[in-house]
């Protein structure tokens, strides 16, 4: 056997001898480590919980509901909480100033809540994102002008602008998620612009466009997704203010007739009542306030989860 | 070049962190020293550790204190409590880093932030300490030093930053010199202007430096001896002349086998002689020793079971390899064909 | 006029030919304009399978005409001639067809690659954008240029942050293979590896220079890489070419005093070669927002004369083939 040079792999290594190249990073599932890191978080897994009880009353609101929201009954007006004085355990939340039952109404308001919510949250966002998206990716002129009707909507104080809207084109449910949807696109179009000039930059945005890739291509396959923690991030932020949103200008009496509940305008009928049945408001008030608060502190633990990774 | 008993002696060094995947063995077990007057490098890539144990030397782990033993002039630097370790730091080992960008403070002038390294450790007055800060600045060549001490460090170039680090790092007259990749973001003409420099002031000063890399040629030009890091481990130790004409771990033997152009070595057909697979993960080490995937003299039941331990020729070099003396053979018998 | 756009076979057309290149970046607003010159006078060409290796430090300039050659920037002036076609004049369509023979791997390996696309699509979509495969035959063919490139067929699904930066360099390669690239401006595609890495990707590279009769743009500023791969070399300095020629004689016998300087400062793997101190070239290379007129080297040139700084020396022929930019011999 001739004596091996220096050259030469081993006999044994060899036939396994061609360019290694098997050591790759272990693969973690995303999914378990994001779990993982929710159950670190009191706060975000206690909001978790509370966001997904709230989707389940919206959900099994006709199966569950004692009453129906609608129902008057004018025998029983005005009662307080079951547990104060005068208060009837048929009724356990009390009722308003026409007899329906809050509980009842409460439940079904999560429904109305949540829809208007989202649907306003996902306009303003489809809205938000394109225009921040264009901006940020050509600059130039463009991005000026759009940026300029940014600052136009953000500079106007946005309950304001729901007024003035809302006693423009008149109240409904449509006109409702409209009017939401125009107060959130700005704070989409404003970060994502951002993120799509960090974006655009990178190497491998520019490998893209040396390889012939329209701008349509570019924006949609390599832009776009690299956003979408921010667009998640913003899109929890704005469902909650939506939420508030929706209860402000139901406090108004703007938003939706009080026969359909939603928390908002439970709040606006209770203020009437308030001070002969002190309940009234602080049922729907205490709705809005936790799931507020929840998707506020959902989105502020889906940040800092982002920004490691990132 | 090394006089004396040394001024740098670590024995046993082990880093460990913990993570959510595993322990991770930064550093393990590594034994090096460094003489009075001389430049040592630490030479590996990615993964080698050789940056984490600077850090522990300084004690800059962020609270964390490695096992083994650091002797700084016949002290054990991991004893010390961090009030003793502030005033080591700075004064009697200073540290210069890859970027001067980010370890000058950008928004101190370069002058103030060397007068305060000196007041922090020396017992000048400020205007002795402004002098000395001057002298500093003269003694690593940068030019106008008095009107110099009065810019940012954004004012300066490339070059003359590196330079302004060095300088504070010298303005306490420091014994030991710890150098983390000091030219590897530096052009080339300016890296020869540095390099050229440290070799002045080494010999001037008669300090130790303690030179992380991972530029074999940078060492050739700077170091007296040689420490080879694979993997958190020590696998050679050398006097720089004979790692570089007789290598006997086969990492070090790749590693100048494999650099492009005239240096390395060129098959037949053209192509680079390579070290093929990866670095490691540290989390996922091979069984018995760290290279051996990697390794073309890897024998099976021999380098596949277990770790090899440093071994000592007793001429003061070290490897860390089962068949060194068959590498080196037929390492003789190639070069000689 | 632009003798350094002959090459050693003069009757052949250039595949690439780039002529008076230049490139400005503005600074400031518009009260107080000013501009880098990131490149000035730029012209060489080059031939089918052809490597050249363009040399330089900071604020040489080097990237910036890789980067206008693909076009990821628009020169100031000058033109870029690819298989005679003026990329300048092209139009908007005629622009995407020529994009395809010509591609850029970056320094980068972890911003090369959308790190939201799997490495087989991010393969297949040069494939897709020209029409040359979609599906499963896209997918296949990512599958082979996966093995070419070293890596196993296997991980097609797999996504970018599960590799190595070596690994990633290669994916970036076979990308730009997908597309059926004839020139590709690599831009220091070693620099970010690991030093075991580097023997591994230069190799690659250059069997697929080869193998596919590439004609490549090397960037560097490891003069080491560039010996290694090139066939011809250019040096620059501060957005000028100081000298270009085979490489032997650039790195055997240098005329520039730049580039002489440079091969000097290199440090040199041999512990027990003499060392001459002091002998390095002083100074620091000056901004490109106000170069030296004349000459540009002449700040730091040790035989400057006062007639550099009065003109800048055009490129003169010394040997056939080599040329350089200095008044004095």
């Amino acid at each position: 056997m001739a004596t091996p040079r220096i050259d030469d792999p081993p006999e044994w290594l060899a036939d396994e001898f061609e360019e290694p190249e098997q050591v790759i990073a272990v693969r973690q599932n995303p999914w378990k480590e994001a779990a993982r890191e929710l159950y670190a978080s009191k706060a975000a897994l206690a909001s978790a919980g509370f966001i997904l009880f709230v989707i389940f009353l919206a959900i099994f609101a006709p199966w569950i509901a004692p009453y129906d929201p609608q129902a008057m009954s004018l025998p029983n007006r005005m009662l307080p909480a079951a547990w104060d004085a005068g208060g009837d355990w048929r009724f356990v939340l009390g009722t308003d100033g026409q007899g329906r039952d809050i509980l009842s109404r409460i439940m079904y308001g999560s429904q109305m809540t949540l829809i208007v919510g989202l649907a306003a949250v996902i306009l303003g966002g489809i809205v938000g994102v394109t225009l921040g998206l264009i901006a940020g990716y050509f600059g130039g002129w463009l991005d000026a002008l759009l940026m300029r009707f940014t600052d136009l909507q953000l500079a106007f104080p946005s309950l304001l602008l729901g007024l003035l809207v809302m006693a423009i084109i008149g109240t409904g449910v449509i006109e409702l998620i409209c009017v939401i949807a125009l107060a959130q696109w700005a704070y989409y179009a404003r970060v994502i612009r951002a993120e799509a000039i960090r974006t655009r930059e990178l190497e491998f945005v520019q490998g893209a466009t040396a390889l012939g890739a329209s701008h349509r291509r570019i924006l949609l396959q390599h832009i776009l997704p690299n956003c979408v923690a921010s667009m998640v991030i913003i899109a929890t932020f704005s469902l909650s203010y939506a939420i508030y949103y929706e209860a402000a200008l139901s406090f108004f009496g703007l938003g939706i007739p009080p026969a359909i509940p939603t928390w908002g305008n439970m709040l606006a009928v209770a203020r009437d009542i308030m001070l002969r049945n002190f309940w009234a408001p602080v049922f729907p008030g205490l709705a809005i306030t936790l799931t507020v608060l929840a998707f506020n502190l959902l989105g502020d633990w889906l940040r800092d989860y982002f920004d490691v990774r990132v | 070049m090394t006089r004396g008993a040394p001024l740098l002696e670590v024995r046993d060094l082990q880093v460990h962190f913990d993570t959510p995947a595993g322990v991770v063995k930064a550093v393990n077990d590594v034994d090096f020293t460094v003489g009075q007057g001389e430049t040592l490098a630490v030479v590996g890539e990615s993964g080698s550790g050789k940056s984490v144990t600077s850090l522990a030397i300084m004690r800059l782990l962020g609270g964390r204190v490695p096992g083994g033993e650091i002797r700084f002039e016949g002290q054990d630097l991991l004893a010390k409590s961090e009030s003793e370790m502030r005033s080591i730091r700075g004064n009697d080992i200073s540290m210069i880093f890859q970027e001067p960008m980010t370890s000058l403070n950008p928004v101190f002038t370069i002058g103030w932030q060397i007068i305060e390294s000196i007041t922090t450790h020396l017992d000048l007055s400020h205007r002795q300490a402004h002098e000395r800060a001057v002298e500093s600045l003269n003694l690593v060549g940068i030019p106008e030093a008095r009107a110099r001490m009065k810019n940012y460090p954004h004012q300066l170039s490339g070059g003359m930053r590196q330079r302004a680090m060095i300088a504070m790092a010298l303005s306490t007259d420091p014994k030991l010199l710890i150098a983390d990749e000091p030219t590897t973001a530096l052009d080339v003409t300016i890296q020869a202007q540095i390099l050229d420099l440290m070799r002045r002031l080494q010999r001037e000063l008669g300090m130790s430096i303690l030179f992380i890399t991972h530029d074999l040629a940078v060492v050739a030009e700077m170091a007296h001896r040689v420490v080879v890091m694979y993997s958190g481990n020590v696998v050679e130790q050398a006097p720089v002349s004979e790692l570089f004409k007789s290598p006997r771990m086969p990492y070090t033997i790749g590693l100048l086998r494999s650099m492009p152009g005239r240096y390395g070595y060129k098959k037949a057909d053209g192509r680079l002689e390579i070290i093929p697979g990866n670095v490691p993960n540290p989390l996922q080490l091979p069984s018995g020793c760290a290279f051996h995937p990697r390794c073309r003299f890897a024998k099976r039941g021999v380098c596949t079971d277990e770790q090899p331990e440093l071994q000592a020729d007793g001429s003061g070099r070290l490897v860390r390899c089962f068949r060194w003396k068959e590498v080196e053979k037929e390492r003789q018998v190639a070069t000689q064909e | 006029m632009n003798q350094a756009t002959a090459t050693t076979d003069p009757q052949e057309e250039p595949l690439l030919e780039v002529r008076d290149l230049q490139k400005y970046f503005p600074l400031g607003n518009r009260f107080r304009r000013r501009y880098v010159h990131a490149i000035e006078d730029v012209s060489f060409s080059m031939q089918p399978s052809e490597v050249l290796g363009l040399v330089g430090e900071s604020g040489s300039g080097k990237s910036t005409v890789g980067r206008c050659i693909v076009r990821l920037l628009e020169p100031t002036s000058g033109h870029v001639y690819f298989q005679g076609q003026d990329l300048a004049t092209a139009s908007r369509s005629e622009l995407r067809s020529l994009r395809k023979p010509l591609q850029i791997i970056f320094q980068d390996p972890f911003g090369a690659l959308n790190p939201r696309m799997k490495i087989g699509d991010i393969i297949a979509e040069g494939m897709k954008i020209h029409g040359i495969a979609s599906g499963e035959e896209a997918r296949e063919r990512a599958s082979e240029l996966l093995a070419r490139v070293g890596l196993s067929a296997n991980h097609i699904d797999r996504y970018p942050h599960e590799f190595s930066g070596g690994q990633r360099q290669r994916i970036s390669i076979a990308r730009v293979l997908a597309v059926d690239a004839r020139f590709i401006v690599a831009d220091e595609p070693l620099s970010a590896l690991d030093v075991s890495i580097q023997a591994q990707v230069i190799n690659l590279l250059q069997d697929l220079q080869k193998d596919f009769d590439l004609s490549m743009l090397c960037i560097s500023h490891d003069l080491g890489v560039v010996e290694h791969i090139s066939d011809r070399v250019a040096v620059m300095y501060l957005g000028r070419i100081m000298e270009i020629g085979p490489k032997s004689e650039i790195y055997n016998s240098p005329r520039h005093p730049y580039t002489q300087s440079l091969l000097e400062a290199m440090p040199v793997p041999d512990p027990d070669r003499p060392r001459r101190e002091g002998n390095v070239i002083k100074g620091d290379i000056p901004s490109p927002i106000s170069p030296p007129s004349g000459c540009v080297f002449r700040t730091r040139c040790p035989i400057a004369t006062r007639e550099c700084s009065e003109v800048v020396p055009p490129l003169e022929e010394v040997s056939p083939g080599h040329f350089k930019a200095c008044i004095h011999q």
